[in-house]
């Protein structure tokens, strides 16, 4: 019998339910002193694009209740030094390892997925569809349903190993967006992406990040995406991972009750690197508390839903 | 790279002007730290998520010691702890940086908390450390009693003639040409190394742009980049500080710094910002 934490996700079989969100995760390797990566199901590395990124101008960090805004603008090696340097550090990693994929153009996911399913060390692939499309007016991806389905069956077209796909908090509406991406091929969606926010330095009238607009994360932002996890498990039934203020095993649980399979923890790293490990001791102790036979049973199972 | 996670006991909290220097039971982190590494500092009370990057002052043993001014809300809760209290710490952070012998060191204000520990080991191995320290008024210039208890060679200028000579640090540099008081430049000569081939600073932004304008190209400077930062490891690269090559990149100063070969960074994006 699997361990009680273990869970399947997306088609990627998961130690624990809990996977280190792309951005805050780095390549990997970095944070291996400080966190402990047996804990993990996963880590999900800084996004990929074809080329290197080199993100925002600085500062590119706000402080926000119960949150932070970041705007690092997908800082990253490219496709080249990532296979070549990145990915052959992560051979002793515990874990599984989930490469998420960043573009400015379909045909830049798509170069970006076919090189890296060819990756021993990729177990899994999220696109992160939130960057803005060169090709309409710098709109996001995911921001039609249509343009977004596209995306997916092109990347789908180009590899074998399981395809999360991360939507963007900031929808009308996100059912026909998460079913889009479902119809284009993906084995799970990662919801959700940070919640486009700003702050302003009232003293010097200017606003905090070079980039004057970021992403809010952390737990300001969990009861936004714990809503959406409910819709879209209710909707489709999908595989979900989601992401957004996970920070202890409370949140955890709330989210697999409204629907998700796993968690990513993020922003919780900056405040406390044991957190991942806390959260699957939590967990375990949670499910032989309420005399679950696993994590799994528990997905989707809330009760008074009247929704 | 050892990075860990320590509970520090505080083990004394002691007023240094506007600022506080708590000194702290740390055996782990004290004896992992180096000069110009720091070490994230969560705020008590659990408001914040982002932890405090702050300069290793000072570590001696199972002590380790920080200056803190109380800039914001989670500085000024870090500066309330009394002793028994603890503190969350991770680090050390940063890389290693060994002082050529001939450094001139230059602070401003409390960016003497970074140069510090670097001054101490220098003065402590029976170096000899000289330090250019400016800041706006006297109350602003932190840890004399403990520079002169070193026997650092210490030039203290504050913008308001209130301790030491009157104006800026970077006019008092020796041996520069453009400095504009030549004559209490000669004099200082005497005191410093007479044309510093190594200046390390640490303060305030404009302080760095004004030392990168008025320093010799034979000269190398380093600075001390302190940016907004979470994750401390070079994960997240939120600290980014404008690097010349490749152009429009950035350097991560939390993993590639503290400390920053100045010739390294683009200082017209970088001026941009002051």
């Amino acid at each position: 019998m699997s361990a009680p934490t273990s869970v399947t996700a997306g088609r990627l079989e998961l130690a624990t339910p809990v996977v280190l969100a792309s951005g805050c995760a780095g390549y990997g390797d970095e944070w291996l002193e400080l966190v402990d990566l047996d804990a993990l199901g996963a880590v999900v590395l800084k996004g990929v694009s074809r080329e290197p990124w080199p993100g925002n101008a600085p500062p590119r960090l706000a402080e926000a209740p119960a949150g932070v805004i970041n705007a690092v603008g997908l800082e990253n090696v490219g496709l080249d030094v990532y296979v070549r340097e990145k990915l052959p550090a992560l051979d002793d990693l515990p874990c599984k390892v989930v490469a998420n994929v960043v573009g400015k153009a379909a045909g830049e996911y798509r170069d970006v997925v076919a090189a890296l399913d060819g990756e021993g060390r990729v177990d899994a692939l999220e696109l992160n569809v939130s960057c803005p499309n060169v090709k309409a007016r710098g709109a996001a991806f995911c921001a039609r349903a249509k343009g977004l389905r596209a995306l997916v069956e092109d990347c789908r077209d180009e590899t074998t190993k399981p395809l999360w796909v991360k939507l963007a908090p900031m929808v009308t509406d996100i059912i026909p967006v998460a079913k889009a991406a479902l119809d284009g091929g993906a084995d799970a969606l990662t919801i959700a992406n940070t919640v486009p926010a700003m702050a302003i330095d009232a003293s010097a009238r200017r606003p905090v990040l070079g980039n004057v607009y970021g992403g809010l994360s952390g737990p300001a932002i969990r009861p936004i995406n714990l809503r959406l996890v409910h819709l879209v498990y209710k909707a489709t039934g999908a595989d979900i991972i989601a992401s957004g203020g996970v920070d202890g095993w409370e949140a955890a649980v709330a989210y697999v009750l409204a629907g998700a399979r796993a968690v990513q923890v993020g922003t919780a790293l900056f405040d406390n690197p044991a957190a991942p490990a806390e959260i699957v001791a939590g967990l375990d102790e949670y499910i032989r508390r309420e005399m679950f036979d696993g994590l799994s049973f528990l997905v989707g199972k809330l009760r008074g839903d009247r929704a | 790279m050892a990075h860990t996670r320590e509970i520090a006991a505080v083990v004394a909290n002691e007023a240094d002007g506007d600022a506080r220097l708590l000194r702290l039971s740390a055996p782990r982190i004290a004896a992992a730290a180096r000069p110009f590494q720091f070490v994230l500092v969560k705020v008590p009370g659990g408001d914040f998520i982002l932890r405090r990057p702050l300069s290793v002052f000072d570590a001696r043993g199972d002590e380790l010691a920080l200056l803190v001014r109380p800039v914001g809300d989670g500085t000024a809760r870090i500066c309330c702890l009394v002793p028994g209290e603890n503190l969350d710490l991770t680090g050390p952070f940063g890389q290693r940086f060994d002082v050529p012998a001939d450094a001139l060191f230059v602070a401003g204000g409390i960016g003497v908390a970074g140069v510090f520990f670097a001054l101490a080991e220098g003065a402590r191995s029976g170096r000899k450390v000289a330090l250019l320290y400016g800041a706006r008024v006297a109350a602003q210039l932190y840890a004399r009693a403990r520079l002169a208890e070193l026997g650092v060679e210490a030039i203290f200028v504050t913008e308001d003639g209130s301790s030491g000579h009157k104006g800026l640090a970077t006019e008092y540099l020796p041996g520069v040409p453009s400095v504009k008081d030549k004559l209490i430049s000669a004099v200082l000569e005497e005191e410093l190394p007479a044309y510093p081939k190594t200046v390390i600073a640490c303060g305030p932004r404009p302080m760095y742009v004004v030392l990168h304008k008025i320093l010799s190209e034979d000269a190398r400077l380093y600075v001390l980049m302190e940016e907004r930062m979470a994750c401390g490891v070079g994960a997240c690269r939120s600290c980014a500080v404008a690097a010349r090559e490749p152009e429009g990149s950035y350097i991560a100063a939390c993993e590639e710094g503290p400390l920053v070969d100045a010739s390294l960074v683009d200082w017209n994006r970088l001026e941009g910002k002051v």
